[in-house]
């Protein structure tokens, strides 16, 4: 399961800045001002992730639930954080 | 009237008042409309969905909903409750319940159908005010600061939907007969409507003409703007 949302989320990030999922190095950075992502890009991404999440999983995410947008501590700071965020969210909605 | 292809609008507050001439209105112009309100009341050819918009449970349920609309292109949002009451005499929850319908479920139902029209590339959102907020009517405070929010939020909310094609602006009619204002003393219309630069009191109809010129492909480019009915 662990390795599909890794590729889950590093797939919808490579569909927004081109290349190989697997390349996308999990400290590339999200938010902020060395963000890989303009605004607009990270809105598309969060929804990208929404509807895989519903369409491979059945899991509806909402992201309003946590801080995911606060600073430095956002669970989105990078891929790395991502993938560990959408990981614990698909393990609750899975419990 | 032949339905207007890939044109569906979403309405909340279409069980009564504005928001039920709107969704009949946008029907006879060949949009798809679906209703959102509290307590269904059937109308024609429109699909009723029932939200409360200021639980943010029963909006993401509305959402689900209209996930499944693929012809979605606009959220009009004109639920909205008025309390005309001297800021000493107006009850807490009477503050609370005015801010949480009219501002907050203006915000649920923005995030809600933001998301729906963001994925399109493309859409349209009109919420809804009240030329009360640059007139500061004695009264009114409770009721046009919870306004006031909305035009805030609007314009602000325009900025991020631009990034996807959205457009997002706020409609401000002065007082229009509907129950909305029945409490209202006559001459405290009167004196409203005096105020205002067209000086008549505003029609349904009238707000309906200003919220099909936003649905048009000619409004593409107008955002984050707040339209008087009749004028300020």
């Amino acid at each position: 399961m662990a390795e599909q949302i890794e590729a889950m989320v590093k797939g919808a990030v490579a569909d927004i800045l081109g290349g190989d999922p697997a390349s996308i190095p999990e400290d590339t950075v999200l938010i902020g001002s060395n963000a890989a992502l303009k605004s607009r890009d990270l809105v598309v991404l969060m929804l990208e992730i929404e509807d895989r999440l519903v369409a491979g999983y059945g899991i509806e995410f909402d992201w309003n639930a946590d801080a995911a947008m606060s600073g430095t501590r956002s669970r989105m700071r990078t891929v790395g954080t991502l993938i560990d965020f959408v990981s614990e969210r698909v393990k609750s909605a899975a419990a | 009237m032949q339905r207007l292809k890939g044109k569906t609008i979403a309405v909340t507050g279409a069980s009564r008042g504005l928001g039920r001439h709107i969704a009949a209105r946008a029907r006879d112009s060949g949009y798809g409309v679906i209703g959102l309100a509290r307590s269904i009341e059937p109308l024609d050819g429109v699909s009723m969905i029932a939200c409360d918009v200021g639980d943010a449970q029963s909006v993401a349920e509305a959402g689900r909903a209209l996930r499944e609309e693929a012809d979605l292109f606009a959220l009009v949002n004109a639920a909205g409750i008025a309390s005309m009451n001297l800021v000493f005499t107006t009850p807490a929850a009477t503050m609370e319940r005015l801010v949480r319908v009219n501002l907050v479920g203006t915000m649920f139902c923005c995030q809600m159908a933001g998301k729906l029209l963001a994925r399109k590339g493309a859409g349209c959102i009109v919420n809804f005010s009240t030329i009360a907020v640059p007139l500061a009517i004695k009264g009114e405070a409770v009721y046009a600061a919870s306004k006031a929010g909305v035009e805030t939020f609007s314009r602000a909310f325009a900025r991020e939907m631009a990034d996807h094609g959205v457009t997002v602006n706020c409609v401000a009619p002065g007082p229009i007969d509907t129950a909305l204002i029945a409490k209202v003393p006559a001459a405290s219309i009167d004196e409203i409507v005096s105020r205002q630069i067209i000086a008549r009191k505003a029609t349904p109809e009238d707000v309906w003409k200003i919220v099909s010129l936003l649905l048009d492909p000619a409004a593409e480019s107008i955002t984050g703007e707040v339209l008087h009915v009749g004028g300020v």
